[in-house]
This record gives structure tokens, sequence and C-alpha cells, in this order.
């Protein structure tokens, strides 16, 4: 029964991998001859001013969005769990960000953060908030901040409904019991709500590090890795060693550092979190 | 092998045998339908373009197929942007793909590589045509001195300004140097118009390189020697002064920006927040035009500033694939009949390049067309007619190399660093003349 499912890992996962790992030792590229160069793909690349600034901006977009992200969602799941009119109607509603494929989402804000003719400064023009129009995706600076708030409008739907389900598993009589004590609304927080939705944070922050260290389809869409290299992550430099440069050799190696550092990047995220954050030890 | 009828099958077939026979169908039925010997079937091309103006494609093979019925043609789109990698990946992968657009700039590269084959030898006509083809279109459709295209539209890419915008501010002429560009967008600028010059950048857009050829050849310059060495490590060539002034517009005067497509430079230009730009010269006719342009008719074609005033002239073209000579002499004389159809003459005259001429304002390379009274009518609508031939008689195509489409994707970004300020033009001309050196030293040796 084994044999059908490892055969389609084998051939979903194990034969790409080994693929790229073979590709990457190789010059591989319709235009150059064919050979076998050894490490020299990853010196190149590793070595190269483009894959510096690439992993900066990176491990930079990384910092500022996972943080942002987790903090954001907890609010939302927050607000999300509380007893309003039209809660129902948001809960699905905010839904749709995620549901839109990231391309889209890129390019339903690209319109928006146009210079000339972009709706945010259309807006902010007629408000008489600005005299001129704001180069939102030309400067570099206000380019990587509207990746920020592409990735982050994108991720926080997902992002919240998982809290908002861990937020809904905390038994309400915990509540009402601290509330009895006299516990105020901070301290029930910290009490009983972080400890409740501890394991739902760790998968959530683990979810966004890795959607952050593959974010591709925003880039693209949105900015292109410019104005210059302003907004060039890893993953869209190696789609551009490979498609755009056709070097899949320095692709390949490329997509191997990065396996090989969200690898990493996991490992001490999972070391560092304290023992018991992901399953309640029971004695 | 033959063809399954029910006959074949029989009243008798079991579950087994119909699964086996649906199956050995299948198999057969691409053979079949593809197969240029059949009675029944006609030659099918595949066509790939990128997508402008795909509905007027579409009727064009519409036409095309009226009068060829014999022939039917699948129609594949892609945007501008990722065409270059989307025929490497159809090509590597063996899509089906027999007749397809191609420019210039990657020619090198796909006929190097054996996807593209020169149509001269396989089609007599072609060479008949050099006499009727502008010079500079010619060349731009030449690899090894053999022509491997016929053209779609050739174009220059030129300076266009709003002479509305300039007369308002007091400013009698549009600019004749580099120099004045800076001067009167400085002028425009303490007017209160923040950028007057506005430029088509992006990393991914193919055609950032030919503006910046066609802004050198101004001046009078080359990007590289015809060995192939790179030009603009001289800091007084004419590519390193126009990089520096890119550079100093930016980040000195203040006075350039960047968008990242020619439509939306063109809505940007009718919002009169700028004066000056460089693109395709058939985007004057979008910006000169009524029906969509609120600023129509304030938009003018100027010569391209420098010493010299030439520009970039360049050829995109219908390449015939080394996967149609693969499936036959059908599929061969099937091409050459769609490539004659739709850049060659057709009955004295040139059906398909004269409609992108009148209906879209693209240009041309087919000489003839220059005094056709219906090209001459429709051109005068937006540009200034005999200019515009004074352009087009100074225009010339680029040297090229194989590695040149793949050099450009890494200086795109480097150029963009440098409008940045995050590298300097010295080091973005470094920076571009290594990589060119190493891919040069790749395929040379």
């Amino acid at each position: 029964m084994a044999a059908p499912a490892l055969l389609l890992v084998a051939l979903f996962t194990l034969y790409p991998v080994g693929r790229a790992l073979y590709q990457s030792t190789r010059i591989e590229s319709p235009i150059f001859p064919s050979r076998f160069v050894g490490l020299q793909n990853y010196r190149d690349v590793l070595g190269g001013i483009y894959f510096q600034g690439a992993a900066g901006t990176t491990l930079w977009f990384a910092a500022v969005t996972v943080p942002l992200l987790v903090i954001l969602g907890v609010l939302v799941a927050l607000l999300l769990n509380e007893s309003f009119v039209g809660n129902a109607i948001l809960r699905v509603g905010m839904l749709l960000p995620w549901a839109l494929p990231a391309t889209v989402a890129g390019l339903v804000w690209k319109w928006i953060f146009l210079d000339s003719w972009g709706a945010l400064n259309a807006g902010l023009y007629t408000a008489g908030l600005i005299d001129n129009y704001i180069a939102w995706l030309t400067t570099p600076d206000l380019a990587r901040t509207a990746v920020i708030v592409v990735f982050i409008w994108t991720q926080l739907p997902l992002t919240a409904i998982f809290l908002l389900a861990a937020l809904q598993a905390i038994p309400g009589e915990l509540y009402d019991a601290a509330a009895v004590d006299g516990a105020g609304v901070f301290r029930r927080f910290w009490n009983i709500t972080l400890p409740g939705i501890r394991p739902m944070l760790v998968i959530v922050t683990l979810y966004a590090v890795l959607m952050a260290f593959t974010n591709f389809d925003i880039v693209y869409s949105l900015t292109q890795g410019g104005p210059g290299t302003a907004t060039t992550m890893l993953t869209y430099f190696t789609w551009v060693e490979s498609f755009k440069k056709l070097d899949f050799g320095a692709g390949s190696a490329l997509a191997v550092v990065i396996a090989l550092a969200s690898l990493a990047v996991i490992l001490v995220l999972v070391r560092v979190i304290p023992k018991g954050a992901l399953v309640e030890e029971r004695a | 092998m033959g063809v399954l009828t029910s006959k074949h099958l029989g009243h008798r077939l079991n579950r087994r045998g119909f699964v086996g026979a649906a199956a050995g169908a299948a198999v057969a039925a691409p053979a079949f339908l593809r197969s240029p010997q059949s009675a029944l079937a006609a030659t099918q091309l595949d066509f790939t373009v990128w997508n402008y103006a795909v509905d007027i494609v579409q009727d064009n093979i519409n036409r095309f197929q009226e009068i060829n019925p014999e022939i039917t043609v699948q129609l594949s789109d892609f945007g501008w942007p990722i065409f270059h990698e989307t025929m490497v990946n159809r090509f590597i992968s063996k899509t089906p793909t027999d007749v397809s657009y191609n420019g210039g700039n990657w020619l090198n590269e796909f006929a190097a590589a054996g996807w593209v084959v020169p149509l001269d030898e396989y089609f007599d006509w072609a060479n008949t045509y050099q006499d009727k083809v502008l010079p500079f279109a010619w060349q731009d459709m030449t690899f090894n001195d053999n022509v491997y295209g016929l053209p779609y539209y050739a174009d220059t890419i030129t300076f266009m300004y709003n002479a509305q915008a300039l007369e308002d501010a007091g400013i009698s002429a549009p600019p004749q140097t580099w120099e004045e560009v800076t001067e009167q967008s400085l002028q425009l600028k303490e007017g209160g118009m923040e950028h007057p010059f506005v430029y088509e950048f992006t990393n991914t857009l193919p055609n950032v390189s030919e503006a910046f050829a066609s802004m050198v050849f101004g001046r009078g310059g080359e990007l590289i020697d015809e060995e192939r060495n790179p030009l603009w490590t001289d800091p007084e060539s004419p590519a390193a002064q126009q990089l520096h002034w890119l550079v100093e517009a930016k980040n000195e005067h203040d006075i350039l920006t960047v968008m990242d497509h020619e439509t939306t430079i063109t809505k940007a230009m009718n919002t009169g927040q700028h004066a000056f730009t460089v693109m395709f010269n058939y985007n004057l006719a979008a910006l000169n035009n009524a029906a969509t342009s609120p600023l129509a008719g304030q938009f003018a074609l100027a010569l391209m500033p420098g010493e010299t005033h030439e520009c970039y002239g360049f050829a995109k073209f219908y390449n015939m694939t080394q996967m149609a000579v693969d499936r036959g002499p059908e599929v061969i004389d099937a091409v050459g009949n769609f490539i004659q159809y739709f850049a060659g003459e057709v009955d004295g005259s040139y059906p398909v390049a004269k409609r992108w001429a009148v209906e879209q304002g693209l240009g041309f390379a087919q000489i003839p067309l220059l005094d056709d009274p219906d090209v001459i009518e429709a051109y005068s609508a937006w540009v200034d007619v005999p200019l515009w031939r004074e352009q087009l008689e100074l225009a010339r195509a680029r040297r090229q190399a194989i590695w040149y489409g793949i050099w450009s994707e890494s200086f795109h970004p480097l150029l963009g660093q440098a409008l940045n300020g995050e590298i300097t033009a010295d080091e973005c001309l470094q920076q571009a003349a290594d990589t060119w050196n190493e891919l040069k030293a790749s395929v040379e040796g």
C-alpha cells in the first residue's frame, strides 16, 4: 500500500531535489556548452554582490514582516473573537485577500501605488494631503514598504483565522474564573490567552518565516525586483538567474542555498522555542 | 497507421477491448490530426506572439485562413516582458512552435542555439526582399549573412515632447542636445513640473537597453565595437556620457522619473506632469490619439538629441523554427505562405504591414509603404511626417552578440541601482563591462 505513495513522493520531491543538486554542479544553459564545474556555481552566486544584496533584502523583509504579521494576526483574531454585529460577514470577507492569487494581489496593488495615476496618489492629492505625486514603486524604501504592505495584506487573513481557531479552543470558564478573581483585560490576555494560543503562535511564526523567505509572486507582479535591486529577494534572484539569464546551474545552486537556509532558520526556531510550546505536557 | 472506425471496433468489442482500442486511437489521433498527407486535415501552424493587439493578429490570421483554407493557424500569446524566457522554454521543451515573433536582440541567441532557421535557405523569395526593406531592419533580421525573417513591424526609438508644455514655459524649440534637455527640464521644473523627463524603465522590460542605445546613437555612439568589445569603458564614450546624464538627471537635477511601461508613460504624459520621453515611436500615435488621450495633439517628435541625431532602428519579425522544418516540407511551405502573407508582397501590396501602420501607427520596413497615400494620411494625424522620415533616415541597427539578451538582464538592475544612487555611474559601467566580458569569454573562449 505504501509503495505508490512513496513513488509519488519520490517523483515529485526526491527527483526535483536530486535534479537541482545535479544541475547546481554544472554549467547548464541553452547557449553555453554543458559541463561539470563542481562547486563553482555555489562560489559564484555566494560571492556575487547580487546574492549578498538579495540575501540582505530577504533577511530584512523577514525580520520586518514576521513579527508584524504575528502581532497583527493576534489583534485581528482577538477582534474577530468578540461578538458584534457583522462579525460573520467580516470573517468571510477578510479571507478574500488570501483567496486571491498573489500575482493578482500584486497587480491590484500596483494600480494603487502607481505614480502619476495610481489610486493612492490620486486619493492623497484630491484630499489635499500631498502637493506632488509620490513615487511609491520607484523609490527604493517606498517600494520595499509597498511589498511589505501587500505581503501583509495577503497573508494576514490566514494567520488571523489560524489564531482565531486557537482562541476559540480556549475554555470560556477560564476567563469567567479570572474575571471573578478580578483579573483585568491585560492580565487575562497574558495568563490565559497567550498560553492558550502558544502552539498556534509557533505554527504561525514558522509559516510566516517560510512565506517571507519564499515570497516571489508579489515581487514579480509589483516591482520586478526593482527599482534597481531594492526589492530583489533570493527567490526572485533565483528566477532571474534561471529564467532570465538562462543560467540553470546558478539558479539551481541558489535554490539549494535557499532550501538549506530555510531549513536552518526553522531548526533554529524549533530549538529556541521552549519545550512544551507545541504540545501541552501532561503528568 | 489506419483510422479506427466502428467497423474496425465491431459490435463484439468487450470492455477491455474497447479500452485498448480507445487507447490506440488516442495514440494515433495526434499523428492523424497533424498528418499533412491526410486529405481531411489541414496543415496546422503554431504561431507564437507577444500580446500586442492580439485581436488584430487573430483577425489577420482569419483573413489568411480564408485565402489559404488548407492551413490552420493556432495562436499563442505571451506578455512582452516574459517573451524571451517563454520562447526559450518552449524551444527547450519542444513545445510545438512553427512560426514566432522575434527581434534582433534575441536572433543571435536563438539562431546560434539552432531554434530558428534562415529563411533564405528554404525560400528563394527571401532575399528578393532585401531591396524592398529598410537597411536597419534587414540588418536586424540577419545573422551570419543569412536573413531569418521578414518584418512584422520595424520602428525607431525616438524622442517625444509635449509641445504645448514647452510653449507655455516660453521654450521656442525642442532640445537639440542632452545638455539642452537638462536646461529645458530645469526651466520646466522651476515652473512647477516636478519631473519633466519620464524614462521607461523596469528590470524585466526587454527594451530598456534598446532605449539606452538609441540615446547613445543620438550622440553618434555605439555600445560595442566590431569585435564585440564594450565601448562604454571609455569615460569619454557616448555610452558612458549618456549613462552619466541619466544618473545625474535623476539624482543631481531631479528632473527625471522612471515608469515601468509605455502604456503607463502614455497615461502619465497625458496628466501634463511630464514633457519629455524616449519610447518606441508608435507610442506617439497613442499619445496623440484623441479617443484615448486627453492631451492629444500636444505631443510631437523631435530628432534624437545629440551631435548626430541618429537613433536606434529595429525590426520585429516572423521567424520559422527548426521544429517547423522537422515537421516536413508541407509545413515549411505553409510557413512560407504565412510569412509571405503577413510580411511580404501580396498582389502588389503589403496588407498586414499596412494595416498595422494605418490602424495602430506601427512602423514598417517595407519601403514601398513609405509613399503609400493611406499610410501618409494616417501618420499625418499624429506625427510630422517629413520629420519622421528624416529621423527614419538617421536610424541604424545595433551591433549584436549571442549573449546580448542575457547580458541585458544583468545590465538593467545595474542601471536601476545607478538611478537609485546605490552605485555610481562609473561602477555601473564597470560592472556592466565585467559581466559582458565574462559572457563573451564563456561563448568565444
